[in-house]
């Protein structure tokens, strides 16, 4: 049987979080319905937006059918090489000195490669720390550092509390012309709906509406908050506030066959798309802008 | 008797992940009753962090606890988790729109609407 052979679209660096994602459904759900092997054609491809080409990586980390990339362009092969596309870079039982030597090298870049970390690694605190103060060096912008921090923490630390997975996945590309910084990160784990329905939480608003239990998540209504109090959950809004009605950035996640965005611009909404569509895990897109409002005071967000 | 815990030293300059703030219980000395917890060149604390020293702190009823040298964004995320964990929160949220697309195409039209 002759290989399926998938068109990989040029997606460009202005192109929206959205019409990424709308490529990206097209690819994945292509790949998953192919009676054979694929090939991934990049032959129109000069350019792929970080928002398009991180969660295109994981999903090929992870996909069970064969992959092949052909007509790839040297400087694009070159990129694809660099990021770690095709494998992700590892980082298991990394002692942290280790992880700085590796991670070095990109300071000097606009990009962190793909990375992988297990959840089981006692040092991935220190993974996050060192990503942070690359991204930093590489922006030059000392004032995103705590925003960066906050993230990191929270999101990867979601990850190893709810998601069950082996290993969290991560990626930033520092777009300079736009401003910002693109951060990937990603667990390939039971997704939200899913936390919620083990934990047998909520399951009254939640029913069999994968898009209310990203809601719920969300909010900050947490699968493991003490009795009387609700200490947790904060990690999701409190970013995504910081993020979007702090320093004018956007958030989109993706669970399962359900997606949430916020953006500045009002745009604030949960989809369904679970009849067509299955992410496996959790990836969350951040885009931070580099320049900070004045009035922007860590702070002022803190709950 | 009391016992100082210089955080630095366990934990290194970040303080990320709850799976850390665990690890504190076990340096803490049984029959300590004055713990002090020394942020001296801590550079960041995140709230899953602070939340769990809270946990701790609360396990640990029969001590009292101090914090030194905190720096100003430590100081405030240890007040503003300690004031979080007293009430219930209020979300507050814009609310939100919520859709359900059953195809691919009704999602494209969608987006492209944007």
């Amino acid at each position: 049987m002759q290989p399926a052979r998938i068109h990989i679209p040029n997606v460009r660096e202005d192109e929206r979080i959205g019409s990424s994602f709308n490529h990206l459904i097209r690819v994945v759900e292509e790949t998953i319905h192919a009676q054979s092997k694929v090939i991934w054609d990049f032959k129109d491809v000069h350019f792929l937006h970080p928002f398009f080409l991180a969660p295109l990586a994981i999903f090929k980390c992870q996909s069970e059918k064969e992959i092949r990339c052909e007509n790839i362009s040297l400087p694009m092969q070159s990129y694809l090489n660099n990021i770690f596309f095709d494998r992700t870079l590892h980082f298991e039982n990394a002692a942290k000195e280790t992880a700085e030597m590796v991670m070095e090298q990109y300071a000097e870049k606009s990009y962190v490669p793909l990375c992988s970390f297990s959840m089981t690694d006692a040092n991935k605190d220190a993974f996050g720390a060192i990503v942070r103060d690359i991204i930093v060096r590489q922006t030059k912008s000392t004032k995103i550092s705590t925003p960066i921090s906050y993230f990191l923490g929270e999101l990867i630390d979601n990850i190893y509390e709810h998601s069950e997975s082996p290993n969290g996945y991560l990626f930033s590309q520092f777009l300079e012309h736009e401003g910002c910084i693109d951060l990937c990160i990603a667990d390939t784990g039971i997704t939200i709906f899913r936390s919620y329905e083990k934990a047998g939480l909520f399951q009254a608003e939640i029913g069999q509406d994968e898009s209310e239990a990203l809601r719920m998540a969300n909010e900050g209504r947490s699968t493991k908050n003490r009795p009387g109090a609700e200490s947790r959950g904060y990690g999701i809004s409190t970013s995504k506030r910081m993020l979007v009605e702090g320093l004018g950035g956007s958030f989109f996640m993706i669970s399962g066959g359900a997606f949430h965005r916020y953006e500045k611009n009002s745009l604030n909404y949960y989809a369904e798309v679970k009849d067509f569509f299955h992410w496996n895990g959790t990836l969350i897109l951040l885009r931070i802008p580099i320049n900070t409002p004045d009035n922007f005071n860590y702070i002022n967000y803190l709950e | 008797m009391k016992q100082n815990i210089r955080l630095i030293d366990i934990f290194g300059t970040d303080l990320f992940s709850r799976a850390k703030a665990r690890e504190l219980n076990a340096k803490i000395i049984h029959n300590a009753n004055e713990v002090a917890l020394d942020f001296y060149g801590i550079n960041f604390m995140s709230r899953s962090f602070t939340d769990e020293l809270f946990n701790i702190i609360d396990a640990n009823g029969d001590k009292t606890f101090n914090f030194l040298n905190c720096n100003e964004t430590t100081k405030a995320m240890l007040k503003s988790v300690s004031e979080g964990r007293e009430h219930e929160r209020k979300l507050g949220l814009p609310h939100p729109k919520m859709y359900k697309f059953e195809n691919q195409k009704q999602l494209v039209d969608f987006l492209i609407a944007q």
